[in-house]
């Protein structure tokens, strides 16, 4: 799918956010976690779609429902026990660890965040619009695309630190 | 972490490594840890990348909505807006553009009639027919071009026009097109850069007539305090300098009452959580139920019920008063724990009282400064403070600009409302006569809240009244029967010895005289025995009578499970029925030996009766005992039934099954009061952040005795 069938893709679904946004309260969501959630599975929709030997079995607004109940569950860590909310996964044909990656994956955005705008400009162009070295080096104002791909290490480099640091600070919080 | 790695780990991820050096990089792969651990990594930093600009179009995407749903209520508010900007030559329309805080907007500098556009910028073009319309730029700027905005050489321009719009909101797209952000010679900080002109049909520049303006809104992540907007005026080198700051004052955005939020925070989450109805009604009249009158008693409902003063036909008796003071004792009892519960007060507290909130919570508040989403956040706020003034401060001065406002609040010390302050948002004009009947409207509508609050309190306490003065009544009635009874009873059981005696020993008369022709009356040795229910053994002129007491006792198993617990014991003897105490659901009550007894045992709770019963027995070691539940009309029946099988003329059981039931039914009156005040409660604490009425706590106590002893 190209960017911009996606993004008509996107603009469609987001019209079924107020059901979403019901949904999500009766589940006893607050409001202000209800969009971030909702957001979360049009992501996940998003990638699951790009992979090639995925099938949608539903309707996609209830692949997005299914998502956003998981990832509501998950969160609020109550009442389901996790063999449930598995069993839910798997009627959208996602498998347990697929998930699993996702949310840890979820995780590096804050590292992409975190490592300033111009390498994050540079890393999602490369990678997630799939910009050539030498689009990007005009983009972003750089002299060619070698330029471009010297940065490009230097931010990777900056990001393995962060993701690096945080992992061993969350492993010494445990 | 060395840097090589990264580089050839990505050129291995990206296939850039010829067959030799994957091949050697694969090897290295297999025997260190390490570098796999960093390739995987790696790996996950890509998806996250990945992720980060799915992300950035999902989150375009979602502000794009919510400025889409906004674009209704902008067409029906241009004339306000018009009237509020008339000073300004240019001004900006920022809001919250959705219901969601981060949605709000801002906008920083302004590049207005420039003479020449922004080089290296692209060019959005609208076409304006020469009516309100609303235009949504690349980036999501809303730009609204109302009818008569436009001027031509001074003279308010009919015709179509062409709109030429350019947008630089991202540094990226500002360092290319070579923007500055110098205001003389001070770097500024920007939230974005905009141009705007507009041509006649025929070519000819077209002016903003300064009396209407032009509203933009843009989006951003955001709010930076202190924003302004500043003019761009090309210097001699051709780098654009920013002049003329003005502050950004935004225009409250009416928005329909109904959709507005001002419950206390977290008080629908609450409800949610607790499954009610999402019904605004129902949600409305729940908060107004939280409304609290100055030292109120929560239901006014202080029962002094008029000592027992009638013993007439307990004077009788009189032999058996230590009884009758032990039924009254119990009595009074049970009536100190009813007024405890009952006389609930409530020390002063300060709250917004709700019904000053859902005065104003009505349409005919539309258009006014309440009816706004920045009202809304404020709201929120003042429910924290609890200061009941501070909201006064917002609905008596409907006609001044928030910001005003805000800055009361701030001088009152409050300075959690510096930020909202910081917003600038301005007012909404209203017309003298308006304000006067919205005035006058709020002030009738909290009376009229309060009043009819007041009225259903009343309502709904005068119910319980009547429900506790009948189950009092009841009571004492009961009271004063089972005194009756057990007088009864005994003195029957009394005579039954009586007779018993006097036949053993040959008597015909009540007397036995000795040698020393003292007259004895055997009516207190029979009398004591029958109260001690102990074997007595009365001896004259070398004939003895044994009066005998047989033991019974036995257990009711789970007795906690009832909340009331009855042991009744229907003679073939009397006329009276007996009803006998337990202990910890331990019953040892000795048979007369001279009578037959059935038995009975009931145990009551909320969900019904529990009934167990013994046949014709004269004495018994039961040990414990099992209840099976029994359906009203059958333990009726069959209680009826063993009461007339017994003897002649049988004591009447039905007030007694009529008091039973009375009482079963009022367990589960007191318990739902009792939920519903405690859920009031909770919902206050929710409703009411400065509330915390400790003492309520200490004064509830259970309302009945889960156990009755007689």
């Amino acid at each position: 799918m190209d960017h911009k069938t996606q993004k008509i893709e996107l603009q469609r679904l987001y019209k079924k956010w107020p059901d979403i946004k019901r949904y999500l309260r009766s589940k006893g969501c607050l409001s202000t976690d209800a969009e971030d959630i909702f957001q979360e599975a049009l992501i996940i929709y998003t990638r699951k779609c790009e992979e090639k030997d995925f099938q949608l079995d539903v309707a996609p607004f209830h692949f997005i429902k299914g998502i956003c109940k998981f990832l509501w569950y998950n969160q609020s860590r109550k009442n389901k026990p996790q063999m449930e909310l598995n069993e839910e996964l798997t009627k959208l044909n996602v498998e347990e660890d697929w998930m699993q990656k996702e949310l840890q994956f979820k995780k590096m955005e804050d590292v992409i965040n975190s490592i300033g705008e111009k390498c994050k400009e540079l890393l999602t162009s490369f990678y997630g619009l799939g910009l050539s070295m030498t689009k990007i080096a005009e983009k972003l104002g750089m002299r060619n695309d070698k330029v471009a791909k010297a940065q490009k290490y230097r931010c990777l480099q900056k990001a393995k630190e962060l993701a690096a640091s945080k992992t061993a600070a969350s492993t010494e919080n445990l | 972490m060395k840097r090589d790695n990264t580089k050839i780990i990505d050129q291995y991820l990206s296939g850039e490594l010829s067959d030799t050096e994957r091949i050697d990089f694969e090897k290295k792969l297999e025997s260190n840890a390490e570098l796999q651990k960093e390739l995987e990594l790696q790996r996950n930093i890509y998806e996250g990348a990945k992720r980060a600009n799915t992300r950035n179009t999902v989150k375009s995407v979602g502000k794009k909505h919510h400025l889409i749903n906004l674009t209704k209520w902008i067409i029906g508010g241009i004339a306000v807006i018009a009237l509020i900007v008339s000073a300004v030559y240019f001004s900006m329309q920022l809001n919250s553009t959705s219901e969601k805080e981060r949605e709000s907007t801002t906008q920083l500098q302004i590049q207005l009639k420039s003479k020449e556009l922004i080089k290296d910028l692209p060019r959005e073009v609208f076409t304006w027919s020469g009516e309100d319309t609303i235009y949504l730029s690349e980036s999501g700027v809303l730009i609204s071009v109302p009818n008569e905005a436009l001027l031509q050489n001074g003279q308010p321009y009919k015709g179509k026009a062409i709109i030429e719009w350019q947008e630089a909101v991202d540094g990226a797209t500002i360092m290319k097109s070579g923007l500055s952000t110098m205001a003389d010679s001070n770097l500024l900080e920007t939230q974005g850069m905009f141009s705007f002109r507009v041509q006649a049909e025929n070519g000819g520049l077209l002016e903003v007539d300064p009396e209407v303006g032009i509203y933009l809104q843009v989006p951003v992540d955001e709010i930076k305090p202190g924003m302004q907007l500043y003019k761009g005026e090309y210097d001699k080198d051709s780098v654009i300098n920013w002049v003329n700051p003005v502050p950004l004052e935004k225009i409250p955005v009416p928005v329909d009452m109904s959709e507005l939020d001002f419950y206390p925070r977290g008080y629908e989450d609450t409800l949610d959580k607790l499954k009610l109805s999402q019904e605004k009604e129902y949600r409305d009249s729940l908060y107004l139920a939280c409304e609290v009158f100055e030292m109120e008693s929560n239901d006014d409902q202080i029962n002094k019920e008029e000592e027992i003063t009638n013993t007439s036909n307990l004077a009788e008796h009189r032999i058996y008063d230590t009884l009758i003071e032990d039924t009254l004792y119990e009595y009074s009892e049970n009536q100190e724990e009813v007024s405890a519960v009952d006389s609930i007060q409530y020390e002063k507290f300060n709250s917004i009282p709700p019904s000053k909130v859902l005065a104003f919570w009505n349409k005919k508040f539309n258009n006014t400064i309440l009816a706004t989403r920045n009202f809304e956040k404020r709201m929120r706020e003042i429910h924290e403070t609890c200061d009941e003034s501070l909201l006064k401060l917002y609905t008596s001065n409907l006609d001044r600009p928030l910001y005003f406002i805000d800055s009361l609040a701030v001088t009152r010390g409050y300075k959690q409302f510096e930020s909202f302050f910081a917003e600038r948002v301005g007012k909404i004009e209203l017309d003298n006569p308006h304000l006067n009947k919205l005035h006058k409207f709020y002030e009738r509508g909290i009376k009229e809240l309060r009043e009819q609050l007041k009225l259903e309190r009343e309502r709904k306490a005068q119910q319980e009244r009547k429900w506790d003065n009948e189950v009092t009544t009841a009571r004492s009635e009961e009271n004063v029967r089972t005194a009756n009874r057990k007088a009864q009873a005994f003195q029957e059981e009394a005579s039954l010895n009586h007779e018993h005696v006097r036949k053993q020993l040959g008597f015909t008369q009540n007397i036995k005289i000795t040698k020393n022709t003292i007259i004895v009356n055997i009516d207190r040795e029979v009398y004591a025995a029958t109260r001690a229910r102990k074997t007595t053994k009365v001896s004259f002129n070398g004939k003895t009578s044994v009066i005998k007491y047989n033991d019974f006792t036995l257990e009711v198993a789970k007795h906690k499970n009832f909340e009331r617990l009855y042991v009744y014991l229907l003679s073939d003897k009397l006329n009276s029925y007996q009803r006998v105490g337990h202990k910890q659901g331990k019953v040892d009550y000795p048979l007369n030996d001279r009578i037959t007894y059935d038995i009975v045992v009931l145990g009551i709770n909320e969900t019904g009766y529990f009934y167990h019963e013994i046949k014709q027995i004269k004495k018994g070691t039961f040990g414990e005992v099992k209840l099976k539940s029994i359906s009203e009309s059958d333990f009726e029946k069959r209680i009826i039934t063993l009461n007339q099988n017994r003897l002649g003329r049988p004591m009447n059981i039905k007030d007694e099954l009529a008091w039973l039931k009375l009482e079963k039914e009022n367990y589960k009156v007191q318990r739902l009061r009792e939920e519903k005040r405690k859920f009031l409660e909770r919902v206050r604490k929710v409703v009411f952040p400065c509330y915390n009425n400790n003492g309520y706590k200490d004064i509830l106590i259970e309302v009945f005795p889960t156990v009755v002893t007689e």
